[in-house]
């Protein structure tokens, strides 16, 4: 087992981090920027090595600097988190150069399965059923081709995530310009223009399998998380089970993610997102890292997936078996807390904490790195906070999100708090009968109602 | 206490870094506080002939350039821009350590082999 560990993220994941390697027993070392020299992981770390300016570019997405950094502290190995450098293949291949441990899957792992179109060519293979689509990377005749896919089509980027270069076109005529506008916006976000085709699936919902594997020859797929209250492709509530899946469903989706787990020769901790609709799943990508959600699932099987990954980077065989890591105990819900206006579309609004009342009780679990008194830099993601609440059925995580929102106060900064407890109201969500629209629909709902009671002449 | 007391100790409390008092005797007490007291922040003197110079980045401190290790001791003359050291990063990344005025050497910080993160303090040179 290592002795040392170094933490390369900051904010709520470092701090999860940071709790599972002083759990195990395990020294470890947190990495920060100038801005985040008051955040919170750097005094819940054994050490702290300041490793750049505020830009993430020039702190935690220096490897040169978080390498050194591991140098100097004599870190045996590299818990990433997640976004960052967590899924970039470089970077675990210099880990390996600099003879430093990358906890996570091997380089070549997450280069093929980083790449959407590799992907999906590899879960062919392994017979998980994906969205129609493109074989390839669109070259020839785009009309052709999308005509033989069946419009509406989406238009993704081979290198995309978060959005970035993903563009509907619903007619034909919309084709062209929508295909243009793609290209560019994934030129810009990821160096990279190659776009491919895919049926657009109208009321589709989001649910994801996590998977475990040790290399070793061991994998194994947990309950699915169901992500499908988003926004511009943001997730802003995860739960498990999901209301949508009956447990022959669960039974293939596991079984589809563990053949493409063995099928890519996986290691480490990892999900595989599907689209589910009209009682199909289509699969569209592996996130080949920790996911925000993890939480989520811990509160179901009553497992921890970081210590997990510690463990299987360390060379151990998977601490579980299928037959556990498939085990509902609870169902279990999370509430992403962001620093944004959702009065002024979801803006980011840093600032400073300057009070704080954090809710608890039964069934609560938090996660994150704030204070009263800390100023949320504006240099980074908006995540202030995960509320997650598990208990034994829906109905009562309902009760408990409900109750633990309303405990949750931060003053200071706008929060989307007051967001969640409109979707906690919303009948559809209640009733576990939604797809990925929910949230836009609750917007403009609220947004409509708001207008009214401003302007009741012009609503009459 | 009287008015004239507690004057006194108000003139007192200006002169410390503290925002509020409060004093219990028996059943009389009185406590105040100073809003617009700022904490007592020892600020940087910008006219000092003292100049910084900080680690460019996460490394082990070696004094000179590559090959040519040349330590230098406290006193010793430097020339703007001349390379002091580096901070070595791994095998082949090195961030070299300049001096940013000409002058004298007045203080060290750092010694050879150290681990320096960014930022952190390796000299001060006299102007």
């Amino acid at each position: 087992m290592f002795k040392k560990i170094l933490v390369a993220n900051r904010g709520e994941i470092a701090v999860r981090v940071l709790r599972a390697c002083r759990e195990m027993g395990i020294k470890s070392v947190a990495v920060y920027s100038e801005a985040d020299r008051e955040s919170l992981h750097v005094r819940a770390a054994d050490e702290a090595v300041c490793i750049g300016p505020a830009p993430s570019r020039e702190s935690y997405l220096n490897m040169a600097s978080v390498l050194a950094a591991a140098k100097i502290t004599g870190a045996e190995a590299i818990h990433p988190g997640y976004g960052f450098l967590s899924e970039n293949e470089d970077f675990a291949e210099a880990c390996a150069q600099a003879g430093v441990v990358f906890i996570g899957p091997k380089p070549d792992a997450i280069r093929t399965l980083g790449y959407k179109s590799e992907a999906k060519a590899l879960a062919k293979k392994a017979h998980v059923p994906i969205v129609p689509g493109t074989d390839g990377l669109v070259r020839g005749d785009v009309l052709k081709e999308a005509r033989a896919i069946g419009l509406p089509v989406m238009i993704k980027a081979a290198a995309g995530g978060g959005g970035k270069g993903l563009r509907l076109a619903k007619t034909e005529d919309e084709l062209k310009t929508q295909l243009l506008t793609a290209q560019s916006e994934a030129k810009a976000a990821f160096g990279d223009d190659a776009v491919y085709l895919e049926r657009y699936l109208g009321h589709p919902r989001h649910v994801e399998i996590q998977i475990a594997a040790d290399g070793r020859g061991n994998a194994v797929a947990f309950p699915e998380r169901d992500c499908t209250v988003q926004r511009r492709n943001q997730k802003l509530i995860e739960e498990s089970p999901s209301p949508a899946l009956d447990s022959k469903m669960r039974r293939e989706m596991q079984e589809a993610a563990v053949r493409l787990a063995r099928e890519s020769g996986y290691s480490n901790v990892g999900t595989v997102e599907f689209l589910v609709q009209d009682g199909q799943f289509y699969f569209i990508e592996v996130n080949t890292r920790l996911q925000v959600e993890h939480p989520v699932t811990e509160s179901v099987t009553g497992l921890d997936l970081v210590q997990a990954q510690i463990l299987i980077a360390s060379g151990e065989k998977l601490p579980f078996d299928q037959a556990r890591a498939a085990e509902i105990r609870a169902w279990s819900m999370e509430h992403r807390i962001n620093a944004e206006d959702p009065e002024h579309n979801f803006a980011p609004c840093p600032g400073k904490i300057e009070a704080l009342r954090l809710p608890g009780g039964p069934g609560v679990r938090l996660e994150t790195h704030l204070y009263a008194g800390y100023t949320v830099p504006s240099h980074y993601d908006s995540l202030l906070a995960k509320l997650v609440l598990f208990a034994p059925t829906r109905p009562e995580v309902l009760a408990r999100s409900r109750r633990a929102l309303s405990e949750f106060e931060i003053a200071g900064i706008r929060t989307t708090i007051g967001f969640h407890q409109k979707v906690l109201a919303h009948p559809d969500f209640i009733g576990g009968d939604f797809d990925t629209h929910l949230s836009e629909k609750i917007l403009e709902t609220t947004h409509d109602r708001d207008a009214q009671e401003r302007h009741p002449a012009a609503a009459a | 206490m009287t008015t004239e007391e507690l004057k006194d100790v108000l003139s007192w409390i200006k002169t410390t870094d503290l925002t509020e008092v409060a004093l219990e005797k028996g059943p009389d007490g009185f406590s105040f506080s100073l809003p617009d007291a700022a904490p007592m922040i020892p600020q940087p003197d910008l006219s000092s002939r003292y100049a910084p110079v900080v680690s460019p980045g996460v490394g082990l401190f070696q004094w000179g350039e590559p090959g040519r290790a040349a330590a230098l001791e406290e006193g010793a003359a430097v020339k703007e821009g001349q390379i002091l050291g580096r901070v070595e990063q791994g095998p082949k990344a090195s961030l070299p350590v300049k001096a940013p005025i000409s002058g004298r050497l007045a203080k060290i910080f750092i010694e050879e082999g150290n681990p320096a993160d960014y930022g952190r303090l390796l000299f001060f040179i006299e102007a």
